[in-house]
């Protein structure tokens, strides 16, 4: 019995600790009030990294208004803009930023282009398996692992001996995991940590961010990468460095301060007509978003907040 | 002589038979025209692939008579510029051609004595003839009016310049002769050649800049490094280039030798001496130009040849260099005088005097060429791709409409090797999204044809002598009441889901199998080896045992050992695992692991997810294919001829493998075919279980990408109309090829195999 007082404690003691680490919100977030009028269906389609934090938002925002429909599609940020043109969609969100043959083809229809909001802040994790005993690797060690082109300066990596490793783990082959060109997360990944270059044709293309962290899981010499909100107890997010051996974890400080080099923002794209409103349901949504209300929906999905001045720009941006 | 009515038939059944003699012509005609549809379909959307670039001049606009030095434009192609040593001049094409101009700053009154101009980040680079420089960024911005056209808002281009910083370069007060500046998010680079007593140096400044996560640029630019690179230099400097991430250096001199200065670690100092054209007659370097992304390089000579070379890692321990890759590119008389690059893919322009080629880096292709009335003195590509701004001898400005909406696709792209960007040797590769618009698109589809073929040949390995096997042994000697159960069992099994069969496969077998390969590969033998000795032995029984069972009823005897030999088999796999397949790890300890001595001892992958999962998933789906339509023909060869056979003294097996198999072999050939064809276009399966690695390795243990698992992951996220989609849509025409040759080629051989059996 006194154990399992004593083992209840401990795991109490547990939580606190985690509770304590946890991410807050900025306490300079304005809190969302609802306003009258509004109704209607909103689509979005785009990003699957956003997927889980977009049905979230739209649960909420729904309880809210309860005239409201909001439906969600979420195959990989590339379906975004074809969907926002059309007019199938009214947000768009994605992973990355949109490219400029993207642009240009939103350009050519309406004569101006799309308009970025950011909704989050999200550590693209690198993962391995939960006994891997790596601690942390370099961009370079990335490159090394992930590339064909080397062009952060790696070298062909093979085995986690290549890393330093010892014993079992020294003669094991790096099994690698990614996402399928579609998504965002494969462009941000190639652009960041593998300097433009491109990926060895041994990674082994997964439909979805939990599908690589659950082949991660399963997979003892796995190495793969996915936004930290898919993280498992699977799995492990390794801390990172730009180069060198300080790594730093993928904490919301590390983020901001760019210390943690694979920190991206989360985007949702409008079609919004200069000199004109949005609207008011779009607004209203992304209002929502910005919001303490949003923003802790945010971080109960496991990503990281905007702070109050960026949250701000983003909707006097929209404002104009 | 009428018959009697009784006697006639119906006019209902004379109406039935003409009208379902017609409905079923029709009917069939329709498939045919269906198919021939669908293949218009998707030729329609492969053809444009064809069409070369379209070139067309618009207007031609006077300008003054200044010494242009730069052509600029913004992205609209609405305010071109014209750079001069002191000014801006703009021409307003939304405002009747209207030029208006706007003069840099100059410091302590010195005259600019170098200027130039980078188009992809809008930025000028002065230097003076006091040994200072600044750079000037030209910002474009739109002011969107109420006006539409064609649903599209009308804007006005509003043109800013802002002249910062100012720097003192050369203390010693040496003029600028030659400048190149360029810079990314957080780092400046200006590099200069300054001159003085005849003595040249070679001048490198960097700043840098924080930014946040937001892309938000602070205002504390600062000085981080001055250099001085005089000393790697031999010969006069001819021409500085900066890389657009402002990381790399490239300098040519009189000597024909270029310098390269790349960053390692932040830091940027001196990575390699080369020369261009060491093995070419003429060795003088008319040229040195970035192409989009400053990966590649392009050189050319005074006879008009064309060099790229590429930044990449030669061998395991070398660090990237440049080196040559790209040699086959069309001459040009003269050499490039005149070249500008493309900001949305590898496309470049050259031009000399009135001769002017569009060529394209990664197809080493000329997508437009043409000799123009005018000799060309300065040419820009807009930054969309859509227009070319060209500046003649009597300073005139020519703009010209372009239309090249897919410049990457040719022959060579698709089915030769290529040698991409960074990559150390041409190679076969599919990667067509880069995650950034520099990327170069690599889209073979050899590794796409190559997969499909081994993702099908693995699957007919496996699934062929089974089915067949299992058709004989039902149609021949398994008896009826036990037939009627087998062959409906075997049709469920093909209306399974290959969903099911390939989630199966992908998330129980390929875990499973990875732990168990020599077990498997001992059943694989074991079994058909019980089998045929326990066959041989049966015939040795004497044949009063024989007798006491019911002909066609051996399995029942056969079965259960099968069953034991296969799990004798399966448990003597971790034994054969430890004799034959160790690998000795660095610490000396022996590790018994199939897959690491398949990789380690033989050096090849072993995957997860790989094609004999594929095979066995694959098989499985069309295994039930071929045995049903192989088990029909077999049981429809004519009573008469077996029984002919068995009467004369035949035995069962003699009158199977003599008389049924050869009168059967054209049904069994078209079983085994229509098997092949869905095993070709099968997309389900692949996709869960293929792992999707364009490799082109005939390895049993790791993955393909097949031509349908291809267009089923990259065909819904494909812009329409683009280049991807239409190769993607090249990628089914070729699966349709490839499914109309099978099927041909079998109905032939078919045909043949039917007319030599015909007689029996």
């Amino acid at each position: 019995m006194k154990k399992a007082i004593a083992t209840l404690v401990t795991l109490l003691a547990l939580v606190g600790v985690v509770n304590a680490e946890s991410v807050k919100v900025d306490s300079g977030l304005k809190k969302y009030e609802v306003v009258p009028g509004v109704s209607g269906t909103l689509n979005s389609i785009g990003s699957d990294t956003l997927n889980n934090m977009m049905t979230l938002w739209a649960e909420a925002f729904k309880r809210l208004y309860p005239n409201v429909t909001v439906q969600i599609e979420g195959k990989g940020s590339s379906t975004a803009p074809p969907a926002l043109i059309e007019g199938s969609s009214q947000l768009g969100p994605m992973s990355r930023e949109m490219k400029s043959k993207e642009v240009d083809v939103f350009e050519k229809r309406f004569g101006y282009k799309p308009t970025k909001v950011g909704v989050a802040i999200d550590a693209l994790a690198v993962f391995v398996h939960k006994d891997s005993p790596i601690k942390g690797m370099s961009l370079v060690d990335v490159d090394s692992a992930f590339s064909s082109t080397y062009k952060l300066g790696g070298k062909d990596a093979k085995v986690w001996g290549d890393f330093g490793l010892e014993g079992s783990f020294k003669d094991k082959p790096i099994s690698l995991y990614g996402r399928n060109s579609a998504s965002g997360t494969y462009g941000f990944f190639l652009k960041t940590a593998l300097g433009k270059g491109s990926y060895k044709t041994t990674v082994k293309e997964q439909p979805g961010s939990a599908a690589v962290v659950n082949s991660i899981a399963n997979d003892i010499s796995g190495i793969g990468y996915s936004g930290i909100g898919y993280k498992t107890s699977g799995v492990r997010a390794l801390p990172l460095s730009k180069s060198g051996k300080s790594y730093n974890e993928p904490t919301l400080g590390n983020c901001l301060n760019k210390s943690y080099p694979l920190a991206r923002i989360l985007n949702i794209y409008v079609n919004k007509k200069p000199g004109q409103k949005l609207n008011k349901l779009t607004i209203e949504f992304i209002k929502f978003a910005l919001s303490k209300q949003g923003q802790e929906i945010v971080v109960k999905d496991g990503y990281y907040p905007l702070p109050a001045a960026a949250a701000k720009a983003f909707l006097s941006a929209l404002e104009k | 002589m009428d018959q009697p009515e009784k006697y006639q038939i119906s006019k209902w059944t004379l109406f039935v038979d003409s009208f379902m003699s017609k409905f079923i012509t029709v009917g069939g005609l329709s498939v045919i025209a269906a198919v021939l549809l669908i293949l218009i379909f998707i030729g329609k959307e492969v053809i444009p692939l064809l069409e070369e670039a379209k070139v067309s001049p618009l207007e031609t606009i006077d300008l003054p008579k200044v010494d242009i030095e730069h052509v600029a434009v913004d992205e609209w192609t609405t305010l071109p510029a014209f750079i001069t040593k002191n000014s801006v001049y703009l021409v307003n094409l939304q405002k009747n051609n209207e030029i208006s101009s706007k003069q840099f700053e100059l410091e302590n009154n010195s005259p600019i004595t170098a200027v130039n101009y980078d188009q992809e980040r809008q930025l000028v680079a002065l230097g003076n003839s006091k040994g200072h420089v600044s750079l000037v960024e030209l910002n474009y911005s739109q002011e969107f009016l109420d006006k539409y056209e064609n649903g599209r808002q009308k804007s006005k281009t509003i043109f800013t310049m802002s002249q910062k910083p100012y720097l003192a370069l050369a203390e010693d007060e040496a003029k600028v002769i030659k400048i190149a500046a360029n810079q990314s998010e957080s780092t400046k680079i200006v590099a200069a050649v300054t001159e003085k007593n005849n003595q040249q140096q070679l001048l490198v400044v960097t700043l840098k800049q924080s930014v946040d996560l937001f892309g938000n640029v602070s205002d504390d630019l600062t000085v981080d490094e001055k250099l001085n690179f005089t000393e790697y230099i031999t010969g006069k400097i001819q021409k500085i280039i900066i890389s657009s991430q402002a990381d790399s250096i490239l300098v040519y001199t009189d000597k024909n030798e270029v310098f390269s200065f790349r960053t390692k670690n932040g830091k940027i100092g001196f990575s390699q001496k080369f020369e261009p054209f060491k093995d070419e007659a003429d060795k003088e370097i008319a040229s040195m130009n970035y192409l989009f992304g400053s990966s590649t390089v392009i050189f050319s000579n005074k006879t008009g040849r064309f060099l790229g070379f590429s930044i990449y890692k030669p061998s395991e321990d070398m660090p990237r260099v440049f080196g040559l890759t790209k040699t086959t590119f069309d001459d040009l008389d003269g050499g490039a005088e005149v070249f500008s690059r493309s900001l949305r893919n590898k496309s470049f322009l050259v031009s000399n005097g009135k001769r002017i080629k569009l060529m394209y880096s990664t197809s080493e292709s000329v997508n437009w060429e043409d000799t123009l009335d005018y000799d060309i003195k300065h040419s820009i590509i807009s930054g969309k791709y859509d227009r070319i701004l060209l500046v003649d001898d009597k300073n005139k400005l020519n703009i010209l409409k372009l239309s090249d909406p897919h410049p990457e696709a040719s022959v060579k792209t698709y089915f030769s090797k290529v040698w991409y960007e960074g990559q150390p040797e041409p190679k076969y590769l599919w990667s067509s999204t880069g995650g950034t618009e520099e990327a170069e698109k690599q889209l073979s589809m050899m590794p796409l044809i190559f997969g499909t073929l081994k993702a099908t040949f693995y699957a007919m390995l496996f699934a062929v002598p089974i089915a067949i096997l299992a058709a004989i042994y039902t149609s021949q000697f398994l008896p009826d009441s036990w037939k009627t159960i087998i062959k409906p069992l075997m049709e469920v099994m093909a209306s399974l889901p290959s969903v099911i069969i390939g989630f199966l496969a992908a998330l129980i077998l390929a875990p499973m199998v990875e732990a168990k390969v020599p077990s498997i590969i001992l059943v694989i033998v074991s079994v058909p080896l019980a089998a045929f000795i326990m066959g041989s032995a049966w015939s040795y029984l004497p044949p009063k045992i024989r007798y006491k069972c019911t002909e066609g009823m051996e399995f029942v005897f056969f079965a259960p050992i099968l069953i034991l030999v296969t799990v004798v088999a399966w448990n003597m796999g971790p034994v054969l695992e430890s004799w034959f397949f160790t690998v000795v790890d660095s610490q000396g300890r022996e590790i018994i692991s199939f897959s690491r001595w398949w990789s380690e001892s033989l050096g090849y992958e072993y995957t997860q997810k790989n094609a004999m999962i594929v095979g066995f998933a694959m098989g499985f789906a069309v295994i039930p294919i071929i045995f049903t339509i192989a088990e029909d023909s077999l049981s429809n060869v004519p009573k008469s001829l077996t029984s002919a056979s068995l009467a004369l003294g035949a035995s069962r097996w003699q009158t199977t493998w003599r008389v049924v198999i050869p009168t059967a072999s054209a049904g069994i050939f078209s079983a085994c075919m229509i098997g092949l064809g869905r095993a070709v276009g099968e997309t389900m399966i692949v996709l869960c279980a293929a792992g999707g690695t364009g490799l082109m390795e005939m390895n049993i243990f790791n993955g393909m990408r097949t031509l349908s698992l291809n267009l089923a992951t990259e065909l819904p996220e494909a812009a329409k109309q683009g280049t991807l989609y239409r190769t993607l849509f090249f990628g089914a025409l070729i699966l349709f090829v490839l499914t109309f040759i099978i099927n041909t080629v079998a109905e032939i051989i078919r045909q043949h195999i039917r007319n030599k059996y015909k007689t029996v």
